[in-house]
């Protein structure tokens, strides 16, 4: 399965997606799903079974094998593994990014990951790259809920379980507009200072969340009222940018979370 | 608890008159024999002053009031922060207290085989965090000396370090430490630990020296325990460097060389490198070593974002800089298989560095 994203100007394509029962839920950026137009993207992303080329390589704790631009990498972790390719770190002009990305034998097969077959590569491999690629554009990924009211963004900010997802929800039933439950964009408008830009990674996980639960502790029950949800849903899924519009505003108020 | 209660042993250790630490322990089982060994050559009388770190090991009753949580993992308030670690089967908390003050008081409560770990992750951290803190960098990289001189082999594990450093040591070559080595205002301290190997290698043949019958018959049962177990059981060997070098042992030099080991396609040794790129190629290599530190300091000072320790890499980096201005600063390139005429290419590459430095 491929798929091109176009987050804020930056042009995304990946290839060799699972073919996933969810795939919004699968690939983390889907909300920024384009239509496949042809011109030419920023940072392209294959899935699937590669040769890398180590002639000349630095070799750093037989895990990482580096020359100028390129990077290769063999990892494990949880009894999941994986390993990965990139090209093109010292930016060229005009030159994508390419990122080339083998899974482990056990990795799309094991329990927790059936929802997520490919989160290894979103996590561990797409999502740093991609914080390097917004930074050089100015874009800077900040882990933070974000809300607007009145052409004004509110980021929440906090470390993993602190309810960032549940004060965002909670905001939005109040009449706030969610522009991300987990990440925003931080970036700079030329005339007025800081502008928040969404960044929704899960919204039909965080749609669930603002209909069914009122905190973010997932008890076995919300477990099995996701999975009937999932389930009823299946066929309809998340529109791309249907639930979230893009905001530009500025300039921020920011407040720290708990 | 392991062992039986008894009377604290008490251990003060003095690195260089630098940093003064004392350890504390309230059992007695075998896996403390690790913790004792660590920093036998820094082993003084106690002075009565009152340590820049003191540890106490064995059980305690963490008190979290105030703290903030983060990540379920960090228990932050301010000058204080208590955290678990697991690696493998080895399991710790450590409570440190008086971050923000001269003097670190430390809890460490750890289970059976966390006892041999610890010394080398948590101690280590300790004592990276204060040196820092006194504008002292420890680097992870062997020392040596020739003329009068220090060479620092900073590298990656695996790299080759230890092999560098004891061929060094055993062509009659001063020695300072075979992991790490402390970068002062003044030039290069010691810092001797025993020696930590796997059998990939043949130790007495490495060492160049024969070893007692008890510790002989040691090494073969590791072996063969590690080949039994197809590897999975690998246990280090521990040996004292003092028993090895004791005499070429060298506690202080002037800093006259940096060769930066990195492991590549072919040997080779490159043109002298200006000290900005050299510095951060050393600093990268020292974070890449400092993980723990790196997190509890992250996790402390998310908490306390006003605390000077939220500037440590950044002043470390500065200083390091600083430091290697005007030595002669090098990377070498060494093959995955280390074979004799590597060492070869880099002892000529140093006496010639270091001697002619030397000349007047």
């Amino acid at each position: 399965m491929n798929a091109l994203y176009d987050i804020h100007g930056l042009r995304v394509r990946m290839t060799g997606l699972a073919d996933a029962s969810f795939p919004d839920i699968n690939a983390k950026l889907h909300w920024f799903t384009v239509p496949e137009d042809g011109r030419p993207v920023d940072l392209e992303m294959a899935i699937g079974r590669f040769e890398p080329d180590l002639g000349s390589c630095m070799v750093l704790d037989r895990r990482y094998w580096a020359r100028p631009g390129y990077l290769y990498l063999e990892e494990a972790d949880k009894g999941l593994s994986w390993r990965a390719e990139i090209q093109g770190l010292d930016r060229v002009p005009g030159e994508p990014m390419r990122i080339c990305f083998a899974h482990g034998p056990w990795n799309r097969r094991r329990q927790p990951w059936l929802l997520f077959p490919d989160l290894v590569a979103h996590l561990y491999v797409l999502w740093p790259v991609l914080e390097c690629e917004l930074a050089a554009r100015g874009m800077y990924l900040v882990h933070a809920g974000g809300v607007e009211r009145d052409g004004r963004a509110t980021l929440i900010a906090g470390r993993g379980g602190v309810n960032k997802t549940a004060i965002v929800a909670d905001l939005v039933h109040r009449g706030w507009q969610a522009m991300g439950d987990d990440f925003v964009l931080l970036a700079r408008d030329g005339q007025a200072g800081a502008q928040v830009l969404a960044f929704p990674t899960s919204p039909r996980w965080f749609e669930f969340q603002l209909r069914h639960m009122e905190d973010e502790e997932l008890m076995f029950v919300d477990k099995l009222r996701l999975l009937r949800v999932l389930y009823r849903h299946r066929k309809v899924g998340v529109e791309p940018r249907a639930t979230l519009t893009i905001l530009s505003v500025n300039p921020i108020w920011y407040q720290e979370g708990a | 608890m392991h062992g039986t209660a008894v009377t604290p042993i008490i251990h003060n250790y003095d690195f260089h008159g630098l940093l003064s630490l004392r350890i504390r322990r309230r059992h007695v089982s075998w896996a403390d024999s690790f913790l004792d060994s660590t920093f036998a050559h820094y082993r003084v009388e106690p002075s009565g002053r009152e340590p820049d770190i003191d540890v106490e090991v064995g059980p305690f009753r963490p008190d979290l009031r105030g703290a903030l949580r983060l990540d379920g993992r960090w228990y932050v308030s301010p000058g204080r922060i208590l955290y678990k670690t697991r690696y493998k089967v080895a399991r710790w908390t450590t409570e440190i207290g008086g971050l923000d003050g001269p003097h670190l008081k430390v809890r460490i409560d750890a289970n059976g085989p966390a006892r041999m770990v610890f010394p080398g992750e948590t101690i280590y951290s300790l004592i990276r965090l204060r040196l820092a803190e006194k504008g002292l960098l420890l680097l992870h990289g062997p020392a040596v000396t020739h003329a009068g001189r220090a060479l620092v082999l900073p590298a990656r594990g695996g790299t080759g370090k230890t092999i560098t450093a004891v061929n060094f040591a055993r062509r009659g070559w001063g020695f300072m430490g075979d992991d790490s080595s402390i970068l002062a205002p003044g030039g290069v301290r010691s810092f001797v630990v025993p020696f930590n190997l796997r059998f990939t290698y043949d130790v007495a043949r490495l060492l160049g020296v024969r070893f007692s019958p008890a510790k002989r018959r040691e090494i073969f049962l590791k072996k063969c325990l590690s080949i039994a177990t197809l590897g999975t059981i690998n246990l280090f060997s521990r040996i004292d460097a003092r028993e090895v070098f004791g005499p070429n042992i060298v506690d202080e030099a002037p800093l006259g060389a940096v060769y930066v080991l990195i492991q590549g396609p072919r040997a080779a040794i490159s043109e002298p490198q200006p000290a900005a790129a050299i510095a951060r190629s050393v600093l990268i290599n020292t974070l890449f070593e400092a993980d723990e530190l790196r997190a509890m300091l992250l996790a402390y000072c998310y908490g306390n974002p006003e605390s000077p320790l939220a500037r440590l890499w950044d002043d470390f980096a500065v200083r390091l800089a600083e430091r290697l201005f005007g030595c002669m600063l090098r990377r070498v390139t060494v093959p995955a298989r280390y074979t004799p005429d590597v060492f070869e290419m880099v002892w000529r590459q140093a006496e010639e560095d270091l001697g002619r430095g030397a000349r007047p």
